[in-house]
């Protein structure tokens, strides 16, 4: 079988600007990826090992070492950002005079107490990346200053919605709005984990 | 209506509005609820006016002094305990939507006057109502005989009906208030965004137009935040005093659309220390909580208070869907957009969950089908009224989470595509997350 290396775009796939699986969801929506011929070639191989690798066992419960999941994590979201930007039918300087919050696209990668692994363009991210994959992806991994002890969690139900609220809020405030520069993604997801983290201690899933 | 107005209050909500009495041609009694509307603006929620009075002339007293009267889900006027009076409502309104961008049209227009806005009787019931007309033209009767006229024949009649029906009356009466308050409710939520963003718009064009010009708020808060006469800079006859009409919006005009999931979550936990046993019932501790992952960002955006988020699902009409749209109504989430089935065949989302003894779960059902049974097909019917929810709630985001069906999400992505809307994508959970990819093969955009 031979791949194409301008592979089918994704067209739907391609509207979405900013994406928030958790670990087992990247593998699953790469893997329906892989099924469907959707990626390129050259991450093909690196992207069938890594999901063997969680293929029994979700990736937060398994025993590996963090920074090998991160590793593998960055190699699944650089392949389904990859995709995303596939034939964009609308450039980052559109959807910026548009929307005023979003610049570029994005994927991040909620990884429960392992923090956000947030991969988006260099130009975004900017000195702040921890790993240049590409000449225009990186990707910086945020985690909590002050991670939660165990006694602190409440609940864990509403987290994951909360970090949206939170990032999504600072993204379309009119401060956040009103900048430039690329620095308004970092701090929205901070924001967005800080009420994800009121979430976690609160008693109902979205903190009041 | 006078001191709502003078509030900024702009939807009021009663049970029947003064009109013009029979025989006005000779008496000249007019009530002067019609003037009051003619000049105050204010949107007022009725049940139209008694059946003692002259109906037809009513209406054109309103029309003269251009009154806009909307019928609610009808065409026929109301007349209090009935939904037909014989006359016809000028015009009609489907949605509390409707009003509020009628109410918006007139704000642009500097429009001083209010407009009615009629509420049929909820479930009335044909041998109450023919009892209470009767009722009514017996005390009519007796007040004639008995001298009563002018300002004194409403009460008269009012009492006399209520003895007349023993109570009746006086129980569809609250009834009929509930249900105005709820309707009036409706429009207030759907009229505050929109006056928002009119309002912000508004200030944009002045301060365009005139460099100099500062809102109020802006003024006040550069008044508050440094004692420096230089550092602010503006002609006084620019700065205008709140207007009861369009206080200064405290909150962002923009929004956030999220089309997704809303869910009541069922949580089932046996007694402490006691082993959950299969096949058997188990005294245990049952909790109910609200969910659904488009429903939760919605009502932590809401929470955040930036911006008033619109929520586009699908409700049952069961006590569940009642509850739960109350709940997001409490918590600040727009409900324009809720499709509520009037079908008993769809239920509300729920999402059952049975713990253990140590909090693990052991099986839990989902029932979702309402999303892909009645989201879809009513958003789907026209792709405009996706262009319409976009537009109308002045949105900047559009939210999709994994709940909603393929079709949806295409159709959804095509609008946000035409529109250049950023789209934040949440998938939900691993059997759900291939929306997207699957979206894909339907060649929508």
């Amino acid at each position: 079988m031979t791949h194409s290396h301008s592979p089918r775009c994704l067209t739907s796939f391609t509207q979405i600007d900013i994406m928030k699986p958790n670990t087992a969801e990247l593998c699953a929506l790469m893997t329906k990826c892989l099924t469907m011929d959707k990626l390129p070639i050259s991450n093909r191989s690196q992207v069938t090992k890594i999901l063997s690798k969680y293929s029994t066992t979700s990736p937060l419960t398994s025993s590996i070492d963090v920074n090998e999941l991160v590793s593998d994590m960055r190699v699944l979201g650089s392949g389904l950002l990859g995709i995303m930007n596939s034939k964009s039918n609308r450039s980052s300087q559109e959807l910026r005079k548009k929307s005023r919050c979003v610049i570029g696209k994005h994927v991040l990668i909620s990884m429960g107490k392992y923090g956000i692994l947030w991969i988006g363009p260099s130009s975004v991210i900017g000195s702040d990346a921890d790993v240049h994959i590409t000449d225009h992806i990186s990707s910086k991994h945020l985690i909590s200053n002050s991670p939660l002890s165990q006694n602190q969690i409440i609940n864990t139900s509403g987290a994951g919605d909360s970090f949206c609220a939170g990032l999504i809020h600072h993204l379309l405030s009119p401060a956040a709005a009103s900048k430039d520069d690329g620095s308004n993604m970092k701090k929205a997801i901070i924001a967005g984990m800080t009420f994800a983290e009121k979430s976690l201690t609160s008693v109902s899933a979205i903190a009041k | 209506m006078i001191f709502a107005a003078k509030c900024g209050i702009r939807v009021f909500a009663t049970g029947g509005i003064g009109g013009v009495h029979r025989g006005a041609e000779i008496t000249m009694d007019i009530s002067a609820d019609l003037k009051e509307l003619s000049q105050t603006p204010v949107t007022v929620v009725c049940s139209g006016v008694k059946s003692i009075l002259d109906i037809a002339k009513t209406l054109e007293v309103l029309e003269y002094q251009g009154v806009p009267v909307y019928g609610y889900q009808t065409k026929s006027f109301p007349a209090f305990f009935t939904n037909t009076s014989g006359c016809q409502s000028p015009l009609v309104a489907t949605t509390s939507l409707e009003i509020a961008r009628a109410m918006i049209c007139q704000d642009d227009l500097n429009g001083l006057n209010g407009q009615g806005m009629l509420v049929g009787v909820p479930n009335p019931s044909p041998g109450d109502t023919l009892h209470i007309e009767e009722a009514i033209q017996q005390a009519l009767i007796e007040a004639h005989a008995d001298g009563i006229h002018g300002n004194t024949v409403t009460p008269y009649v009012l009492a006399r009906v209520k003895e007349l029906t023993g109570g009746r009356s006086l129980e569809a009466n609250i009834s009929l208030v509930k249900n105005n308050a709820a309707v009036a409710a409706d429009i207030a939520m759907d009229y505050a965004p929109l006056a928002r963003a009119a309002h912000e718009e508004r200030m944009r064009e002045k301060k365009k137009s005139n460099p100099h010009f500062v809102s109020t708020a802006t003024a006040t808060a550069a008044s508050s935040s440094s004692s420096s006469p230089s550092s602010t800079s503006f002609s006084t006859s620019s700065v205008q005093t709140p207007s009861p009409v369009s206080p200064p919006p405290p909150i962002s005009s923009q929004s956030v659309v999220v089309f997704g999931g809303a869910v009541v979550d069922q949580m089932m936990t046996p007694l402490p220390s006691q082993p959950l046993l299969l096949h058997t019932s188990n005294p245990g501790n049952i909790s109910w909580s609200y969910g659904g992952v488009g429903r939760n960002i919605a009502e932590g955006l809401a929470q955040l208070g930036s911006f008033i988020p619109f929520l586009v699902t699908a409700i049952g009409s069961d006590a569940n869907g009642l509850n739960l749209l109350s709940d997001c109504r409490l918590k600040g989430i727009n409900t324009s957009f809720i499709t509520q089935s009037t079908s008993s065949h769809h239920t509300t989302a729920v999402y059952s969950a049975v713990h253990d003894e140590a909090g693990d779960l052991v099986v839990a059902i989902a029932s979702m089908d309402i999303f892909h049974q009645i989201m879809n097909s009513e958003l789907l019917k026209k792709q405009l009224q996706l262009q319409n929810i976009l537009k109308s709630s002045f949105c900047e985001m559009v939210v999709m989470d994994g709940n909603i069906s393929v079709d949806l999400f295409s159709a959804v992505s095509a609008v946000c595509a035409q529109n250049d809307l950023p789209i934040f994508f949440e998938p939900t959970s691993v059997p759900k997350c291939i929306v997207p990819i699957l979206a894909n093969c339907l060649h929508h955009v």
